[in-house]
């Protein structure tokens, strides 16, 4: 049977990786082909939530693909996907899929990086961290584990520009907190801190998971009451409900007490962080939002036109002390 | 003044982690000062964990005679609901579960009952990096 081809070009950078048309390939049998040889440059925020289609597509639905990448052409991109731990993480997937992928080209480079001291003076993009929900057994030791690598990472950065490091923490152990307690999937988080000039930095990042969402976990969890109306509860409506301080759909939680998405909103509005949720087939921007009401929503979500997973992507910019 | 700084004097920034403040809470002590200023600056709180920190210093000011205070000094930008609920979901002292998040209007009246009794009164400052004060709550009489 033919592959379907996916050629990524020209660059992985913001979202882009959300809209690539992946319907085609969706509900056909065949393997997968993607093709890095052109692609010019490469995020690992960008990264991160493009792995995570690619995962949800291939383990999720359960297929027997082939995943391959363009191997005759080792540019300076494919040796930063390969940095960014891209393979590394595709690699632990393979476990439970037929994913094909070439092993010893990957960590021939992956050797060839590490000998070589290869840094990304410009941009400094992170590996991506595989957040392996499922092989917690307690799940504060996976929040504690996030907060402290990021707080290694970011360190540096804090000594240097102004930004508010306890605060960007709390919010994404925030976020990560409700991916551990809504989901037994795992999480992918993926940064860059992009050097503007010697004054400026901007701190990117996507944290997503494999999990349904926030839009139909609220939908599978909504009282009783409501399930009536259940047919009227659009994004909108679910995500008023999810940014409401004091709901959760999760009660019974030791680390969930229902203020983590008020707490993101309010977080990250208060420190100049632009954060966007992507969900279902909506981008939300969440830090545009003045008010909770319908209407307001409304404004800030729109529609993408295809299911793009679920993740947060976020930007913070800092000046130099 | 006592002045208890965590990051500097306990090396410790995660506050939000029961094992991590384990040591904080086993070496506290404010000695024979009946003000406290308690500084997590650069910390990282979360509950249940950092209200055993509040409860161990409020235990012990309310312990002795007259008039007492505690300052609490944080750099998070939140409302001010977020940031009690941070700081006191869990206590022991103030006998708040760890449920649920409670209501502004609630956490106060909780506070300032229980901080009455023993002639507490406590103010929570949030401070910029530059050391500044941006916004203060008082609680208490």
């Amino acid at each position: 049977m033919k592959s379907s081809q996916i050629k990524i070009w020209p660059e992985i950078q913001g979202y882009l990786p959300t809209i690539v048309p992946w319907q085609s390939i969706e509900n056909n049998e065949s393997d997968l082909f993607i093709d890095f040889s052109n692609c010019k440059s490469v995020y690992s925020s960008s990264l991160a939530p493009l792995l995570l289609r690619i995962i949800k597509l291939i383990v999720q639905k359960k297929k027997n693909r082939k995943w391959e990448t363009h191997n005759d052409i080792i540019s300076e991109t494919l040796l930063k996907i390969i940095y960014l731990n891209f393979f590394n993480i595709l690699e632990y997937y393979e476990l439970n899929t037929s994913i094909f992928w070439n092993k010893d080209f990957a960590k021939y480079h992956n050797q060839k990086i590490i000998e070589q001291n290869i840094t990304y003076i410009e941009v400094h993009s992170i590996p991506i961290y595989h957040i392996n929900i499922e092989n917690y057994t307690d799940r504060r030791d996976i929040l504690k584990t996030f907060r402290k690598e990021i707080n290694t990472i970011l360190i540096p950065y804090f000594e240097d520009y102004d930004f508010n490091l306890t605060q960007l923490i709390l919010i994404l152990n925030e976020i990560l907190k409700n991916t551990a307690d809504h989901t037994s999937t795992n999480a992918f988080f993926g940064m860059d801190v992009i050097f503007f000039s010697n004054q400026t930095i901007e701190i990117n990042f996507a944290i997503g998971d494999l999990g349904v969402g926030i839009n139909m976990n609220v939908k599978n969890h909504l009282p009783e009451e409501q399930l009536k109306r259940y047919e009227f509860w659009d994004l909108t409506q679910t995500y008023r409900f999810a940014l409401s301080r004091g709901n959760t759909t999760k009660p019974d939680s030791i680390n969930n007490k229902g203020m983590g998405m008020s707490l993101i909103l309010d977080g990250a509005k208060e420190i100049g962080l632009e954060l966007s949720v992507f969900d279902a087939e909506s981008r939300g921007l969440l830090t545009e939002i003045e008010s909770l009401t319908h209407s307001e929503l409304r404004k800030n979500f729109y529609n993408i036109g295809r299911n793009i997973g679920f993740y947060y992507h976020g930007k913070l910019k800092a000046k130099k002390i | 003044m006592k002045h208890i700084a965590i990051k500097e004097q306990y090396k410790i920034n995660d506050l939000g982690d029961l094992s991590e403040i384990k040591e904080i809470i086993q070496n506290i002590d404010i000695e024979s000062n009946t003000n406290v200023e308690l500084n997590f600056r650069h910390c990282f709180i979360d509950y249940p964990a950092t209200s055993q920190i509040i409860d161990k210093v409020l235990s012990q000011l309310s312990n002795k005679s007259g008039a007492k205070e505690l300052i609490i000094q944080h750099d998070y930008y939140l409302p001010e609901a977020t940031i009690l609920n941070l700081l006191l979901l869990g206590s022991k002292y103030f006998n708040i579960q760890a449920e649920k998040e409670i209501e502004l209007d609630s956490l106060t009246k909780i506070i300032n009952e229980k901080i009455s009794i023993d002639n507490i009164v406590i103010e929570i400052n949030v401070v910029n990096r530059a050391g500044e004060l941006i916004q203060t709550y008082k609680y208490g009489k």
